[in-house]
């Protein structure tokens, strides 16, 4: 198949669409969530440390005022100012128990630790010294604040000045930022954070404590200090993503001048940020699911509200070309399968009436109307398959050709239609319209078949009348017997138009198949074959019988025949092969030779003194041949021979054929001063209006009329007459087939020009007639 | 008009002579602090390092007043083994205290018809403070040596008929870093005039009193 079906396409384009769609709208709910939740923990986050910081800032403040309470009172100082360290420890004690301090310091003016007291025990000397100048900001601003690192505990310190009015001594008082203190931190959050305080050392950051598992994230920050760490960052903690929020705090007393630092780390799940996201990412996923669910099911039956009619469509087509019309039902009304439905309706409609009519005209005859001769062919296979016995019967409408000239041409359809007609009526069978000349019927009744025939000819015996003309029509007929005459229908038909052949000229207007007669068409074509192959070889040539003219009693023409010895067929007489070079054209091949032939022995003779015109036979087809007289006038110059010794024969037949054509060629030979004559006349037409036209300067008188002469009187009036006739029209009259001296003395006496037959001399190859020539008495 | 001014001149020197009774030499002493600002009330005293007739122990009376709810002066000096007394010109009882080591005394609340006075008998500063006035402070600096004063707003101390010789000069603020003293362990005082600077390192926050709060005028 190589590409998808409509189907299958159409669903994917919907579901790259649907896909692309939901990416998209994913994509922005994933980013924008995101974004949100990320903004949102990182506002929270700086909220809290915000909230941290002003915790831490309000507690330190609570503190400092405490400690600044104490360090005014009298007796506070006066125990200061004593300078007895366990009486100022005891009331450090006492003071840090009573402001819940985590933590209490006493320095001296040099910053060095007189006393301190809580602080997970350590003592007045591990204790961190300060600086002088953090005693002097305690001094200038009544207090300050640090944070503090000790021990691995971060402590919120409150400095303040002991003042006796002058500085006597520094106190200090903290809070330590434990555990407690970050959950505490955490409650005043909106969200549960965690916090964390770290402390830096050996550059590394260490947990003091944390909302929980400080151990592990001590060990997530020993890896996480590899990379440097922003002051907002996200990373993976404990398999969930967190935001980390760093809050510097101030710096640690003990290390002031290193970068140190003591930081709060507020951190928070990213993931658990996103859980109320969860329930709406799992509805926004049914919400996907559901709709690819709805859009494959839906392209699907979409797709198939297209796909199924079009594939009854498409069925129906197949059984359209199978030759089974058959409407479609539309599925739907008024879209666009409807009108195809319909259009594709009417065009199954439109194609069964077209079908139809071709049909019809396939077998029947459009002038007429009659079935034509692929029905009758049809019909006749289907009577051959039957085996019964049949005749078939070819009518041939008579000089049709002459009433085309007579009527318009509906007029001869119409009359053709009555000439049908006719026959059917008659033979009470169907009429086929076989050619534009002939019908043709087939009848069970063998042997009623001549009287049907009889009756046919008889029927035409009443004219016609096509509008308000009267019309004489004839036909002859050609029969054959089936399956006597052949059992096949090709040959058949070749036999009943055979028998027309001989109809046509039968007395009785028709004629049967008379087996004999049918020299087959193939054994035609080989001669054939063999005939041009002989023109060539020698085989064919030409015998050429003297003609005398009587006035001077000399031999002064002849005419030459041909001759076909061929080493296969032996003698091959003319009448055998010349009427079917005619059909075949062949002929042509055969007046080529025959010209060339005749004008090259002509001059040949004449450049040895024998002076003798030469006649040569044309057929039908070279009276057609409007490049004959061009031939003859090249032959002639090229040989030097003047027109006057040849001659051209033509029959009264071949000019009637086609008489306009064959006069211009004629004309044209006649122009050029070669001599035309009038050959075997008396058999055809012999009608002496058109020789009037003709331009012929010789009539030669058919042998039939004239080997006969001494006995027949009929063929001397006819004879006699003939030549008294071709004078008086100054035509030169010659006699064939002279066999006698009566017959010489006869036609002498009627006044012919020339004679010419066995009597004199039979027709003989040229070396021969150059010997008769020689040594007859007419020389 | 030279003559005149010259005549002038000679009268003036005349004058002064007749004022110095027995010695000569008069010492102006300069303090600045490391910025070259004159410094106020820093106290300084001269211990000769010869033989000589000191001058009298005259005792005037010495005073640290309370007066609006402040003290007056902010330094006095005194020579050791004096007294001061701490009149009140206040409506209100004062609660004056020291907790120095030179001087821990307590004058427990007292009015103005109460008349204080302390001994001074040990050298060095002592911080003076109100207990119930948090802003009241000042300064009692007890000297053993002869001759002292505190500097005027110019920065200057000027000491007048002292007699021409080697000196220990001291120097003492409020404000000084240390909390010593600073000594000069050798000046030569001339006959006329001498002067010199001190620089004193003192602390960049000064210790000043402050006024008190209004309600306590009342």
């Amino acid at each position: 198949m190589g590409s998808f079906k409509f189907q299958t396409r159409l669903t994917i384009v919907y579901l790259a669409l649907f896909f692309a769609v939901q990416g998209i709208i994913i994509l922005a709910f994933y980013t924008t969530v995101y974004q949100n939740v990320d903004d949102q923990v990182k506002s929270q986050l700086s909220a809290s440390a915000k909230t941290f910081t002003a915790i831490v800032q309000r507690r330190v403040g609570f503190l400092a005022e405490r400690a600044k309470d104490q360090a005014r009172q009298f007796e506070f100082r006066d125990t200061i100012s004593t300078g007895d360290i366990p009486t100022i420890r005891s009331a450090m004690r006492n003071f840090s128990k009573r402001i819940e301090a985590d933590l209490a310091l006493v320095y001296g003016l040099d910053g060095e630790v007189l006393t301190a007291v809580g602080g997970n025990g350590f003592s007045d000397s591990s204790a961190p010294k300060i600086s002088l100048e953090l005693i002097e900001q305690v001094e200038a601003e009544n207090y300050a604040t640090r944070i503090m690192e000790l021990d691995g505990h971060i402590y919120e310190v409150v400095f303040v000045p002991v003042l006796a009015p002058d500085l006597l001594a520094t106190i200090a008082y903290g809070i330590e930022l434990d555990q407690v203190e970050a959950l505490n931190i955490r409650q005043l959050s909106s969200i549960d954070l965690e916090i964390a305080f770290l402390y830096e050392q050996d550059q590394m950051f260490r947990v003091a404590s944390a909302t929980s598992s400080p151990s592990s994230l001590s060990r997530f920050l020993e890896a996480g200090m590899k990379q440097n760490l922003g002051a907002v960052f996200k990373a993976e903690y404990r398999g969930e993503d967190y935001m980390f929020w760093r809050l510097g705090l101030e710096k640690s007393v003990g290390s002031e001048s290193s970068e140190s630092g003591i930081e709060a780390l507020l951190y928070y799940s990213i993931d658990s940020a996103l859980e109320p996201y969860l329930a709406l990412a799992l509805t926004l996923s049914g919400v996907l699911i559901v709709g690819l669910v709805m859009l494959i099911g839906g392209s699907v039956v979409l797709s198939r509200g297209v796909t199924r009619p079009l594939r009854r469509l498409a069925s129906a087509t197949h059984s359209i070309a199978e030759g089974d019309y058959h409407e479609v039902e539309a599925p739907t009304k008024g879209d666009e399968i409807a009108d195809l439905t319909d259009s594709f309706n009417r065009m199954v409609g439109a194609v069964k009436e077209r079908e139809n009519e071709i049909v019809f005209q396939a077998f029947h005859d459009s002038e007429t109307g009659f079935p034509n001769r692929n029905q009758f062919e049809k019909k006749l296979c289907l009577r051959i398959e039957n085996k019964k016995k049949f005749c078939m019967v070819f009518a041939e409408v008579q000089q049709l050709s002459d009433l085309r000239g007579v009527l318009n041409h509906d007029h001869v359809n119409d009359l053709l239609r009555e000439i049908g007609e006719r026959i059917r009526q008659v033979s009470s069978v169907d009429v086929f319209r076989l050619s534009t000349e002939s019908f043709a019927f087939i009848t069970d009744d063998l042997d009623g078949a001549d009287v049907m025939a009889s009756l046919i000819i008889n029927a035409f015996m009443t004219p016609f009348q096509i509008t308000d003309i009267v019309i004489d029509a004839s036909v002859k007929m050609g029969l054959t017997k089936f399956p006597d005459d052949s059992d096949d229908a090709a040959k058949l038909m070749q036999r009943a138009s055979s028998a027309l052949d001989n109809g046509r000229i039968s007395p009785r207007g028709f004629a049967w198949y008379v087996p004999e007669e049918g020299t087959s068409y193939k054994q035609h074509l080989s001669m054939m074959s063999d005939l041009r192959v002989a023109l060539t070889s020698g085989e064919v040539f030409f015998a050429y019988q003297p003609k005398l003219d009587l006035k001077s009693g000399r031999i002064k023409s002849a005419e030459a025949l041909v001759r076909w010895i061929s080493p296969t067929r032996g003698f091959v007489a003319p009448d055998e092969f010349i009427p079917f070079a005619e059909k075949t054209g062949d002929v042509r091949h055969l007046t080529e030779w025959g010209l060339k032939t005749a004008v090259t022995q002509a001059a040949d003779w004449r450049s040895r003194g024998i002076e003798i015109t030469v006649a040569v036979n044309l057929s039908t087809s070279d009276l057609m041949n409007a490049n004959l007289p061009g031939q003859v006038l090249k032959l002639l110059r090229d040989h030097k021979l003047p027109p006057s010794f040849l001659k051209l024969e033509v029959t009264e037949s071949a000019v009637m054929h086609d008489m306009t054509r064959a006069l211009e060629v004629l004309n044209m030979l006649s122009a050029m001063g070669i001599v035309l004559s009038i050959d075997d006349y008396g058999t055809g037409y012999s009608s002496l209006s058109y020789l009037k036209k003709l331009p012929v300067s010789e009539l030669k008188i058919d042998m039939s009329f004239v080997r006969n002469l001494a006995e027949n009187e009929e063929d001397r009036i006819l004879v006699r007459s003939t030549i008294e006739l071709g004078h008086n029209l100054g035509l030169e009259i010659t006699a064939e087939g002279v066999e006698n001296q009566r017959s010489v003395d006869l036609l002498n006496e009627y006044g012919c020009d020339t004679l010419q037959g066995y009597f004199i001399s039979k027709p003989v190859p040229a070396s021969e007639f150059e010997a008769f020539l020689s040594s007859t008495k007419y020389r | 008009m030279r003559y005149f001014l010259m005549m002038h001149l000679t009268c003036l020197w005349v004058l002064l002579t007749i004022s110095t009774p027995i010695f000569g030499s008069e010492f102006h002493v300069s303090v600045v602090d490391g910025k070259a600002n004159s410094v106020e009330n820093a106290v300084i005293s001269l211990r000769p390092l010869f033989e000589s007739a000191m001058p009298s122990a005259d005792n005037p009376e010495l005073q640290m007043r309370q007066e609006g709810a402040l003290f007056a002066p902010f330094v006095l000096p005194v020579k050791q083994g004096s007294t001061v007394s701490f009149p009140n010109f206040d409506e209100f009882r004062h609660h004056v205290y020291s907790f120095s080591k030179a001087k821990r005394f307590e004058l427990r609340l007292y009015g103005q018809d109460e008349s204080k006075k302390i001994h001074f008998d040990t050298p060095g500063a002592v911080a003076l403070g109100c207990n119930i006035h948090d802003n009241m402070l000042a300064y009692i600096y007890v000297t053993p040596h002869p001759f002292f004063a505190k500097t005027a707003k110019n920065g200057v101390v000027k000491f007048a008929n002292i007699p021409p010789g080697n000196y220990e000069i001291y120097a003492w603020h409020p404000d000084l870093k240390g909390k010593k003293e600073k000594k000069i362990t050798s000046f030569i005082v001339s006959e006329g005039n001498n002067r010199t600077d001190i620089t004193l390192e003192l602390r960049r926050v000064r210790k000043k009193q402050l006024a008190p709060a209004e309600d306590d005028y009342n």
